[in-house]
């Protein structure tokens, strides 16, 4: 009775037991898997031991010389107008106050917030635009610092999105479904490639508030979870404060070889239940601890921004000094990428501006113009921007007509997945390129349309991922950021 | 009794077990067996047998593995039985066990003649692997008599039939195991056994290297959507059974006539109209339709390969025309193209199109374990390494970088960045001599450990920023013919010198940093 209960009573999950008990087969499934010959589907790279808290990738090597090492993604929350900002429609100037004519719509739905409105008036940018650099890209007043480094960005204006609300677009931005649940991008990356620094996270996010809305869309902490990859893969949230990580010193009566002690003991406790249990989690939870002990004594380093020099805050503008401001962050992100954090996710939120956009997007862009344009810069001039792929932009993008009243100096716009545009620069990236475009009204893309799953794709490409070949096999198949979509987008590629 | 090959104490009391009955007389009755096989080979209408003779046939898959199994136990019983020293019990179990032996391969020697009257083999094949298996029969009954009347004889002349008997066992061993391999030619295709066969073994045994790895394709226009495209999948997955040994619907796919050809059901290939095609249809249907191709148990064709195969017909179902001969390529197939155009055009430039040999695991390994130092492989399939000795606490020694040298032919990227080199490390990179990227920036490395460098034909990135060098150092760089990429941020190098390296190296970009005054010019843009 008691083997019986012993039995029982172990916490072997209905599909840790099938996982377990098919890994015989599994094993002979592998020399399929390797099958050179297999010509589309290459196999899930192979979990190796179920634990899965290796820092090490799950990758034995990237698929193609990678161009990119580091990502540092610039995520302006709240979706920035691309109007305002980077892609000009003097037409729109011309004929501000008009009625969007159908033939440019083309009966094609808009968002529930507008589609009661009688009129749709197309809305010309209140901003200045002229032409930068060798490409002769058009950016507007409100980025002169971007203005200045277009040399060295790759602008794409025909981006498009299939979401048309702030979180889900967000969520496929970050994970390939607009569902929440699946693994974001720089989970996949640890999940892949693995930590290039194993005193730091592989996966790091900064968030900051902006000064253009101040009661913006909220970020969820699932934007940055591992989905089904082991929770190892999660990214690593850092307080916009003073202390971006908080109990770096030890208690108190508590030295390090106290702490190493109880570490040990803890590893090996947790080893007996893993032996018992077989929970992948428990391992994770190991490796968790580790790392945070480590990080006891890289974190002070990798945070002591007190020692950049006036120069460098001078380049990222006042508000560097600023804990948890953008800029300080754009500063924090330089120096985790340094240190070989692979993923740096930034958030800015407050870009979203449905009505009051002149203001509004005026405080929003001075918050990331400088510090942007600093990052890319002191990337550069330490030879890190060609390993290091830097993104600027939003979820989607917005209305040319206005929404609500639409008066001589005030406007709102809408939310518009149809069209919008980020940059990016280094990490393998053409720079001095505009790529794609939208009609005269700047509602539709007439050429090189982009979808997020072709970013994705040509973001992992440039990290040395086939998008196709970096998948994980859950519910019965293998998924990947991608899904069933996606293709690298090669002309962006240097 | 069983006979007795050698003296091991006195012979048997003369009281006959009952096994050895069963043995003379029914031994008879297997020879009566295997006379009214032969005689059936001659009576039974091949050309239209009855459906319940090809129904027994099938018995065959079954009924054949009992004498492949009981033939080779009887010799291993036989051989056993001389090294025990009492051996009685394993005699007379090998005396059953040859009686079912040979009694099975009667049986099944039967069925798959009746099996081959269901047709669809290569004739030549069939005919060797069905004379073989009678010969093998025949042999089985032969030991089984052999053996019979060695125990029968007694003293007299024993010896010789003893021996026989154990020769005719031995032949009729070889035997089944070739008919055997045979039988499994026919039905698993003929490269069934070399197919997954390791290249050393295969070399050994000289089997050519057919099939084993995927085609690459080196100029992909020119490339023959037949042969390159089409072929390669109709060999992986449709020859087994449409092929050389086995024509199953009377359809061959490993030629151009039976492709032409086609089969029993519909038009195979109707040019230029793949909806229209036999071969698109099969391998289209839906996993439970019975008429899907490959059959059911069988993985469905990737649909990568349907594409090829209909874009195939659609193109005209040539057999020589080339991929830049073709009106379209459709998204899936330019998938397939651009893995089978080899690696990526990144890849053939500088070092990554060189030749050099895949490193030492063993060396890596102890690299990494003993000295913390970690190694990671570029890209798959690329012999080359990137190896990262930055931030480290002690200062890097020659020593250190010493152990790495059966590594240095691979070492391509290194990163020193931050770490402290004892004198005498710089001249040992100068010997690792496929170094692209050399991170260098905020170590202590002088004019003179720059002179070193100078042999590094493929270095193509270096970045001293943060360094104490010099204009004097930067002359050495001259000499790096491909140098694309140079940081000298906050060093004591001053414009002129670096406009100056810049006029001989003009693929070469240097930055000299952004800061101060931000008009300056900041070494060139592209």
């Amino acid at each position: 009775m008691s083997d019986y209960c012993g039995c029982v009573n172990r916490n072997v999950s209905r599909r840790h037991f099938l996982t377990k008990t098919s890994l015989g087969l599994g094993t002979v499934g592998l020399a399929s898997l390797l099958d050179p010959l297999n010509l589309v589907m290459a196999g899930q790279a192979s979990d190796g031991a179920p634990g899965g808290a290796s820092l090490a990738g799950v990758l034995p090597a990237p698929h193609f010389p990678p161009r990119a090492k580091r990502v540092i993604y610039l995520f302006q929350s709240g979706a920035p107008s691309q109007l305002e900002t980077f892609d000009h429609k003097p037409l729109l100037q011309e004929r501000n106050g008009e009625e969007l004519p159908d033939s440019v719509r083309q009966g094609q739905r808009v968002t529930g917030m507008t589609a009661a409105q009688k009129s749709f008036p197309v809305t010309g940018a209140q901003f200045e635009f002229a032409q930068y650099g060798q490409s002769g890209a058009w950016v507007s007043e409100l980025m002169p610092y971007t203005a200045d480094i277009v040399n060295d960005l790759c602008f794409v204006r025909s981006m498009h999105t299939e979401a048309i609300n702030h979180d889900p677009a967000l969520t496929f931005f970050q994970t390939g479904s607009q569902q929440p649940g699946r693994p974001c991008f720089g989970s996949w990356l640890s999940y892949g490639l693995g930590s290039l620094n194993h005193n730091l996270p592989t996966f790091c996010v900064l968030l900051s508030r902006g000064s253009g809305r101040k009661n913006a869309q909220p970020l969820y902490s699932r934007l940055w979870e591992s989905g089904f990859l082991p929770s190892l893969h999660q990214g690593v949230q850092f307080r916009s404060s003073k202390d971006p990580v908080v109990y770096l010193n030890n208690p108190d009566g508590v030295d390090e070889r106290s702490r190493r002690r109880v570490l040990d003991a803890l590893g090996k406790i947790h080893e007996i239940a893993y032996k018992e249990e077989e929970d992948p989690e428990l391992r994770t939870r190991v490796a968790q601890y580790e790392l945070a002990f480590r990080m006891q004594t890289s974190v002070p380093d990798a945070l002591d921004v007190e020692g950049e020099p006036d120069h460098i805050y001078d380049m990222y503008g006042p508000e560097s000094r600023v804990p948890g401001t953008y800029a300080a962050n754009c500063l924090l992100a330089r120096r985790l990428a340094e240190r070989g954090v692979r993923f740096v996710q930034l958030y800015h939120v407050g870009w979203d501006q449905h009505g009051d956009l002149p203001k509004e997007i005026r405080g929003q862009s001075r918050d990331v113009d400088q510090p942007s344009a600093a990052l890319v810069m002191d990337l550069k001039q330490r030879g890190l921007l060609e390993d290091t792929l830097v993104i600027w932009g939003g979820e989607f993008g917005r209305t040319n007509y206005c929404q609500g009243e639409l008066t001589k100096n005030n406007y709102g716009r809408d939310h518009h997945p149809r069209c919008f545009t980020i940059w990016m620069a280094g990490g393998g990236v053409k720079s001095g390129l505009v790529y794609g475009e939208t009609d005269e009204y700047g509602y539709n893309i007439v050429s090189n349309p982009v979808h997020v799953h072709d970013l994705q794709a040509t973001l992992l490409h440039l990290l040395g991922i086939d998008h196709e070949r970096l998948t994980f096999r859950t519910s019965g198949r293998r998924l990947r950021l991608t899904d069933v979509h996606g293709k690298v987008v090669h002309d962006l590629v240097a | 009794m069983p006979p007795r090959p050698h003296s091991t104490g006195g012979r048997e009391t003369p009281d006959t077990p009952p096994l050895q009955k069963l043995n003379s007389k029914s031994s008879i009755a297997v020879v009566l067996g295997l006379f009214a096989l032969f005689a059936g080979l001659v009576i039974v209408d091949r050309s239209e047998p009855p459906q319940w003779l090809l129904f027994l046939g099938s018995f065959h898959v079954l009924l054949i593995h009992f004498p492949i199994a009981l033939l080779l136990l009887t010799l291993a019983a036989e051989v056993a039985s001389r090294f025990l020293d009492d051996s009685r019990a394993l005699q007379r179990a090998a005396t059953l066990i040859l009686f079912v032996a040979a009694g099975s391969a009667v049986l099944a020697a039967g069925a798959g003649f009746l099996f081959s009257l269901q047709g669809g083999y290569q004739d030549r094949l069939l005919s060797w692997h069905k004379w073989l298996g009678l010969s093998v029969t025949a042999g089985a009954v032969a030991a089984l008599v052999l053996r019979d009347a060695s125990a029968k004889l007694e003293r007299r002349g024993s010896k010789a039939i003893e021996r026989a008997y154990l020769a005719v066992l031995t032949i009729t061993v070889v035997g089944v195991a070739t008919a055997a391999h045979l039988g499994a030619s026919l039905s698993h295709g003929t490269g069934y056994f070399s197919r997954h066969m390791p290249p050393v073994l295969r070399s050994m045994m000289g089997i050519s290297a057919t099939g084993g790895s995927a085609v690459q394709i080196v100029d992909l226009d020119s490339a023959v959507i037949f042969k390159d495209l089409v072929e390669p999948v109709l060999q992986r997955r449709c020859v087994t059974c449409h092929g050389e040994s086995k024509q199953q619907g009377s359809l061959r796919l490993d030629s151009a006539e039976g492709i032409g050809h086609g089969g029993e059901s519909g038009r195979l290939v109707v040019a230029g109209k793949p909806d229209q095609s036999e071969i698109v249809r099969r391998t289209t249907l839906p996993l439970y339709d019975k008429e899907r191709m490959p059959p059911d148990g069988e993985e469905p064709l990737l649909v990568a390969e349907t594409e090829i195969i209909r874009w195939w017909i659609a193109e005209g179902a040539s057999f020589e025309r080339t991929v830049a001969e073709t009106a379209s390529v459709p998204p899936p197939v330019q998938t397939v193209l651009n893995r089978l155009s080899g690696p990526p055009e990144e890849r053939k430039r500088g070092v990554y199109a060189l030749e050099i040999a895949a490193p030492d695991p063993a060396v890596v390994d102890r690299v990494q374990k003993k000295l913390g130092i970690e190694l990671r492989v570029i890209a798959e399939g690329l012999p080359l390494l990137e190896a990262n000795v930055s931030r480290r606490k002690n200062p890097v020694r020659p020593a250190d970088v010493e152990q790495m040298r059966p590594l240095f032919p691979q070492i391509a990227w290194l990163d020193l960045a931050y770490s402290r080199l004892d004198r005498g490390v710089l001249p040992l990179l100068a010997e690792m001599p496929h170094l692209s990227r050399l991170y260098l920036q905020g170590t202590n490395i002088t004019d003179e450990d720059l002179s070193k460098l100078g042999s590094l034909k493929f270095l193509e990135h270096l970045n001293l920023y943060g360094t104490p060098v010099t204009d004097k150092g930067l002359k050495y760089l001259a000499e790096l013919p491909n140098l694309q990429s140079l940081y000298l941020w906050q060093t004591r190098v001053t414009e002129e010198a670096a406009s100056k390296l810049q006029q001989g190296l003009p693929q070469l970009v240097v930055n000299l940093g952004a800061a101060p005054p931000p008009s300056s010019p900041e070494g060139s843009e592209e």
